[in-house]
């Protein structure tokens, strides 16, 4: 007699059975939840994008054009501007003597850029010392053929910061009136490129020699008058009148009554 | 063969009252290969493993937690999180099914003491042995009961399941849900076989006697 117990089977009917009663399964969104995780854990660590790389030519393309755009600006704040007013005002004499060097000249022209051929017949007038008076102006202008010696001392320039003449007949306000009024030469105020800086060069230099010749003209005017020759006067005053519309406005108070008879 | 596991010849050697070797179809994995297959980076084995084994662990949990769906989704979820976690420590020593339901059983202990519940620590499987079934329990063959059987005998065995003794009802889900061996589920819950066999034979007095009232 087998006295040990036999292994415990359920009844034939009770495994069916169960099997009928027990047929659950776990819903649908757990098992996405679990195959999703499984997807995930064996899924190989993605790359980084090549454009998420610094050393990629997308980056590189990015650095290049900061870095261009970056030179741009720091060139652009550099380099010397072009304009006039932005120059640094030329040295000045502190000299108010007279000499027949004397030549009207442009605000921005430094001294040593003066051209010795430049200087005419009729003294330029002075630069415009504190206290000149108009006769020792146009003592200087009755000078004729006064070249500046060379290494002479030359007058600095004196900026025409003021477009305003000088008070009085003085013929060296005159012309620096005349240097202030001729801007259509000269560079805008505020330009900044070096381009424009170089033209203002360039272009400083004619207004220079036209601010001559055209004291020159004054000058020759006033002395025409003076000496009786009104006719030759009259007509040296329309042949300024075509240089410049400030014509009358440069000669002399005692001449501009004449001036407003002559057509 | 309704869900347990797809390609199962069957869960029981009625001859021995052994569960049999896990038998996957002619040329298909098994659950160890599939495991180590998953291990390497295969999502696609993991996919069939989880199709074999999720209704059986599903319902391990469910009937454990009385039919609280809720509780048995969250634990279900989080064993197989454990299995995704644990793919590169497998190894082929262990049946899957045996290691599978260890974690199962350690999850469902931790559940329980997280909620205050008492678990396995209920009864003292003596007492109800001696208490229920006496001397019937161990000669007695039992009557081949009746294959019919309807939504309210359903309901009724399930209520006889989750009525019996935790230790006698996880002695029955690892045999019949799992497949389980006696010496499978003595190691796994580190009692002597004898003692999973007691368990086993009261879980089935228990349904037989839900079963036959019905009859």
């Amino acid at each position: 007699m087998n006295t040990r117990p036999p292994d415990p089977s359920p009844p034939d009917g009770l495994r069916r059975a169960w099997h009928d009663a027990s047929a659950e399964v776990p819903p649908e969104r757990v098992d996405q939840a679990i195959l999703a995780a499984a997807r995930a854990a064996v899924k190989p660590p993605r790359a980084a994008p090549r454009s998420m790389r610094w050393w990629s030519p997308g980056w590189q393309r990015g650095l290049a054009a900061a870095a261009v755009a970056g030179i741009a600006f720091v060139l652009a704040q550099v380099l010397p501007h072009g304009t006039e007013s932005s120059r640094a005002p030329p040295e000045r004499a502190p000299t108010p003597a007279v000499s027949g060097a004397d030549r009207p000249r442009a605000p921005s022209m430094p001294t040593h850029e003066r051209t010795p051929q430049a200087e005419t017949t009729i003294e330029a007038p002075a630069p415009r010392p504190a206290g000149a008076s108009a006769r020792e102006t146009e003592k200087r202008a009755a000078q004729p053929d006064v070249a500046p010696a060379p290494g002479a001392p030359q007058e600095s320039d004196v900026a025409a910061e003021s477009p305003e003449p000088a008070q009085g007949t003085d013929l060296r306000d005159r012309a620096d009136v005349v240097a202030a009024g001729a801007p259509a030469e000269l560079p805008a105020p505020g330009a900044r490129s070096a381009a424009v800086g170089k033209l203002s060069a360039e272009s400083a230099v004619t207004a220079d020699a036209e601010s001559r010749a055209i004291a020159d003209e004054v000058a020759r005017v006033v002395e025409l008058h003076a000496n009786g020759d009104l006719a030759s006067a009259a007509e040296a005053l329309r042949q300024l009148r075509r240089r410049t519309a400030h014509a009358d406005g440069l000669l002399p108070d005692s001449l501009r009554e004449w001036a407003r008879t002559v057509r | 063969m309704h869900g347990w596991i797809a390609g199962r010849e069957g869960r029981l050697d009625t001859a021995s009252g052994m569960p049999p070797v896990e038998a996957p179809g002619a040329g298909a994995p098994d659950d160890a290969d599939l495991m180590l297959a998953y291990a390497r980076g295969e999502a696609g084995a993991f996919e069939e493993l989880y199709g074999r084994h999720k209704a059986p662990t599903y319902r391990y949990f469910l009937r454990h937690l009385r039919g609280r769906r809720h509780e048995a989704d969250e634990l279900h979820q989080d064993l197989w999180l454990r299995v995704i976690g644990a793919r590169e420590r497998y190894s082929r020593g262990a049946r899957f099914t045996t290691w599978l339901y260890t974690l199962a059983r350690h999850r469902l202990i931790d559940h329980w003491r997280a909620s205050g519940a008492r678990g396995f620590a209920s009864l003292d499987d003596d007492d109800v042995r001696d208490r229920l079934d006496g001397p019937r329990l161990l000669d007695d063959p039992d009557p081949p009961l009746s294959a019919a059987i309807d939504a309210q005998s359903a309901t009724r065995l399930r209520d006889a399941l989750e009525a019996t003794p935790p230790l006698q009802r996880d002695a029955f889900l690892l045999h019949v849900e799992a497949g389980l061996s006696l010496a499978e589920i003595a190691g796994l819950t580190g009692d002597g076989e004898e003692t999973v066999k007691s368990r086993l034979r009261y879980a089935y007095r228990r349904l037989r006697a839900a079963l036959e009232d019905l009859q």
